[in-house]
Parts: C-alpha cells; sequence; structure tokens
C-alpha cells in the first residue's frame, strides 16, 4: 500500500464517519418510532388504516431502495410545491433521510410484527389481570418481549441500513464512499482498489462495532430469561 | 452494471410520475432585484472539466466558463450543484435543475431530450499507442481493436461519428459496461491486448507520472465541441447564454481560458480541424 495514499486519503474518509452514522442514526432513530406506529395499526383491527398502511409498507418492500431515494429526491419538492412549500434548496442529505426512513420503517414494521405475535399472549392477559392499564401494558409487557424476540432481525436490518448509506452519494450527499469515489475520479482512478479497500475497512470496523452494540442489548435483555 | 439500469428504472419511474404534476417547477425564485436564479448541476467525476473537489466544492474549467457568463448575465444569478452522472441527467430532464454541464457532446438523443447551447469549449481526442508505434491516426488502426468504451460515454458517440464519416476505415470498438480506470486501459495497450486509447492528451498526462512506462500521444485525430444541457422549458436562458458564448469566443475571454487550462487555443484549433460551430 503507498504509504502517500495513506497519509492523504485516509484522514478525508475518516472525517466523512460522522455524517456516514447520521446517515444510519437518524433514519434508525425515526423508523422505529414509525415502524412501531406502522405495527400497531398492522396487527390492529381498523380496516382502512390497516388496509392503507399495508399498500404502503407493499411499496417500499418492493422496490428497490434507489428508486426510492429518486424520488423522494425529485418528487418531494414538487408533491410540497403544490401546497406551496419549498424544499427545493434542502441538502440532498435531508431527502436520504427522509427515503430511507421510509423504507427502513416498513421492515422495521414487519420485524416487529413478527416479534409481537411471537409473545406468548398469556404475557399480555397476565398484565391485565395484576392492573395495568393500556400504556402501562404496552411499555412493561408488550414493547420489551417484542423487542427481545425482534432483536436478532432488528440487529440485520441495522447493519443493511449502515451499508446502505453509501448509496447517499448518488443523490450527492457525501459520505464514505462518495468521498471514495470523488478522491479516485480526480486522480484519474490512480490508487482506485487501495482507496475503495480502505473504504471497505472502515465499512467493516463500523459494522462489526454495531454487531457488537446489539450482541450486548440482547444479553442484556435476556438477563432474565433462563440461559441455555 | 446493476446501478446504471436501477437509475434508468428510476428515471422513468420518476419522470412518469412527475409529467403528471405537470411542469409547476420552474420555481423562478425572483428575488427583489428582479434577478432570476438559475439553478445549475456540474458533473462530479469528470476532471478536468467538471468535478467536486475533495472539499466536496464544484471546480474545473467548464466552472470557470459559467462564472464567466453569470458575470455577463446580469439578469440571472447561477447557483451550482455537483451532481453523479445519471442523477444530475434526470434532474435537468425532470426540471430540479435548470441546466447542466460537465463536458457533454451534443449527440441526438441528447437533442431530443434537453434544449443544447452552442459549443462553449473544444474536445480534442488522440490516441495513446505503446512507444515505437507506427500509429499515428485512425486511418492507421483499419483493422485494428481500440480500448473498450461504456456506451454512455461521449467518446463511443464520436468515435462512432468519426467512423460514419469514413466507411472505408474498419475499427473494431469493443462495448464494456462499466469504464475501467485510465491506468488500466493504458496497461492493457501496454502489454499487447488491445491497439490503441482513444481518450485526450490532457488525461493521458493526468496519470502518465504513475504509469512506471512512457507511451506516444499521437496528433489530434478528432475533435467535438462541448455543451451545455437545458431542461426543455428554459428556451430564454439558452436565448441568452449563447449569445454570451458567441461574444465571449469573438472577443478572446473563452480561447484565452482554454489557453491557461489546457495550454492551447481550442478554438483555434477547432477551426484547423473543421469541427468549430458557432
Amino acid at each position: 500500500m503507498p504509504t502517500d495514499l495513506l497519509q492523504s486519503v485516509l484522514p478525508g474518509l475518516l472525517r466523512q464517519v460522522p455524517t456516514t452514522l447520521l446517515y444510519w442514526f437518524a433514519p434508525s432513530a425515526i423508523a422505529l418510532l414509525l415502524g412501531t406506529l406502522l405495527c400497531i395499526v398492522r396487527v390492529g383491527k381498523h380496516r382502512a388504516l390497516y388496509w392503507a398502511c399495508t399498500v404502503f409498507i407493499s411499496f417500499f418492500r418492493g422496490t428497490p431502495g434507489i428508486v426510492q431515494i429518486y424520488i423522494i429526491f425529485f418528487g418531494l419538492p414538487k408533491l410540497l410545491w403544490i401546497v406551496h412549500v419549498d424544499i427545493d434548496g434542502w441538502p440532498a442529505g435531508a431527502y436520504f433521510i427522509i427515503a430511507t426512513s421510509l423504507n427502513l420503517s416498513c421492515f422495521v414494521c414487519e420485524v416487529l410484527k413478527g416479534g409481537y405475535l411471537g409473545v406468548d399472549h398469556g404475557q399480555i392477559e397476565a398484565g391485565k389481570s395484576i392492573g395495568f392499564g393500556r400504556f402501562q401494558n404496552f411499555f412493561r409487557v408488550i414493547a420489551p418481549q417484542t423487542l427481545q424476540v425482534s432483536i436478532l432481525n432488528l440487529k440485520n436490518l441495522e447493519i443493511d441500513v449502515l451499508k446502505d448509506t453509501s448509496v447517499a452519494y448518488t443523490i450527492g450527499a457525501m459520505e464514505i464512499l462518495g468521498y471514495a469515489n470523488r478522491v479516485i475520479s480526480n486522480q484519474f482512478g490512480v490508487g482506485q482498489l487501495w482507496i475503495l479497500g480502505l473504504a471497505a475497512i472502515i465499512y467493516f470496523i463500523l459494522c462489526a462495532l454495531l454487531e457488537l452494540g446489539f450482541t450486548a442489548a440482547s444479553h442484556h435483555m435476556e438477563r432474565h430469561g433462563r440461559r441455555s | 452494471m446493476k446501478k446504471r439500469i436501477v437509475a434508468a428504472i428510476a428515471s422513468v419511474l420518476v419522470i412518469g410520475s412527475l409529467s403528471a404534476c405537470g411542469s409547476g417547477s420552474a420555481q423562478g425564485n425572483t428575488n427583489s432585484g428582479g434577478v432570476k436564479t438559475i439553478k445549475i448541476a456540474l458533473e462530479s467525476q469528470d476532471p478536468p472539466y467538471s468535478y467536486a473537489d475533495n472539499n466536496g466544492k464544484p471546480a474545473g474549467f467548464d466552472l470557470a466558463v459559467l462564472k464567466e457568463l453569470d458575470k455577463k448575465l446580469p439578469q440571472y444569478s447561477f447557483e451550482y450543484s455537483v451532481q453523479d452522472y445519471e442523477t444530475a441527467l434526470v434532474g435537468v430532464k425532470q426540471g430540479k435543475y435548470d441546466a447542466l454541464i460537465g463536458a457533454f457532446f451534443k449527440t441526438k438523443a441528447r437533442a431530443e431530450q434537453y434544449l443544447l447551447s452552442t459549443p462553449y469549449n473544444y474536445y480534442f481526442m488522440n490516441l495513446i499507442v505503446p512507444e515505437g508505434s507506427p500509429i499515428n491516426s485512425l486511418k492507421d488502426m483499419n483493422g485494428k481493436t481500440l480500448d473498450p468504451i461504456v456506451p454512455t460515454d461521449g467518446r463511443y458517440l464520436a468515435i462512432h461519428d468519426w467512423l460514419k464519416r469514413n466507411p472505408k476505415v474498419k475499427i473494431t470498438v469493443p462495448e464494456v459496461s462499466n469504464q475501467s480506470t485510465f491506468q488500466d486501459m493504458f496497461n492493457s495497450v501496454h502489454d499487447g491486448t488491445y491497439d490503441a486509447v482513444y481518450l485526450s492528451k490532457a488525461q493521458y498526462e493526468g496519470v502518465a507520472s504513475t504509469l512506471g512506462y512512457k507511451m506516444k500521444v499521437t496528433g489530434i485525430v478528432d475533435g467535438a465541441g462541448t455543451v451545455v444541457l437545458y431542461n426543455k422549458e428554459q428556451k430564454d436562458l439558452q436565448g441568452a447564454i449563447d449569445k454570451q458564448i458567441d461574444s465571449l469566443i469573438s472577443d478572446g475571454t473563452l480561447p484565452k481560458l482554454t489557453q491557461k487550462w489546457f495550454k492551447q487555443d481550442n478554438f483555434a484549433l477547432a477551426k484547423k480541424l473543421d469541427v468549430f460551430q458557432s
């Protein structure tokens, strides 16, 4: 590996890490909330809402992510312009976060739904029997147990989202891979494989850390359960 | 390459779904002075013509041309953003950007989808061949093979135009879906896989020092004008800019700019090669 390349490119790549983390964290936080709401509708009894959400989820789960990013990037400003809201000047990263949040919400919803259906219904009855109200029951019984069942699937989703931040540069939102591509093209392709290799290593380390975090969280959740 | 196909699908979807909204995107942000803001996209990966520097700021010869034009057009104020190739093309087509620049050649397909300016610069092609090779022109390439070119590349259109004009010369132009780096192109000619790289001298010089061997650059074999692409609605802008391009060429501003960037007067060269258009 040419050392001058390491000295000139690595600091720049590392400077992009916060942006990449933002493009991962913001959609994750939004999707956890929105995905939970969607999930409540999907396991609920309200027919009209149920079908509306189902169509929404099918669309986002059934079309390529990059198509959704394009549609949000080009379409959302036009849609809002009809009601005289001008978001044309927003940075590309904002569109990426919106598109990824919507997409991820649908996947989170389905994972949580699976988790919820996996929770023993007796647990919910038990909660009611000791006098928990609806909200108390949700936060103390349903949510923790649903999360515990879902956590491994959520981990897979989050790792995917972290890796998928690498398509943000296609609409001009700069992150690790976008920066790598820019440097490569500015040097007419010199050192292409080295630079991409560096980017890959950075992604790998970030994913490994995420994996560790989730593993720790899932052990924490199982602390009251039986250890096999 | 998968990304290209997906981008194409995306463009179709986006444009399809948005043409329904009408072209209400001409959000002419006219501020108090009556100056209209024009959103211009610059292609992000085409140095030295148009690219993002390592801080993400637009840079290159094409930007320098735009800045000269902006000075001459008090009724407009240009706003620049650097954008990925496909995204920029879709963005201009459906009106997110008003214009796009980045060493684009004039082609039939582009003329159908965009408004095009008159050429603001000329792009000259050379052949890069092994040292001591007898090849000096495209005619010498008869029966030989060029290094592969992506069909969406301007060079692909340029070589096929030339072959149409010179039907006696048969050159094989392999197609690839993903352009290799300049280094790899020169390597594959150096080791004899292909006979020549069809590229500009400036692009060879950009990597010459990293190759570890010398190549021969022939004289100029072909040239073509590069144009601004406008959204179809931008007739007024097209007219205004075209007028200024002509005057910047005749008053020597643009020829001076090409001297500074490419060490040669591209307009005089274009006239000599008989590819000049105004």
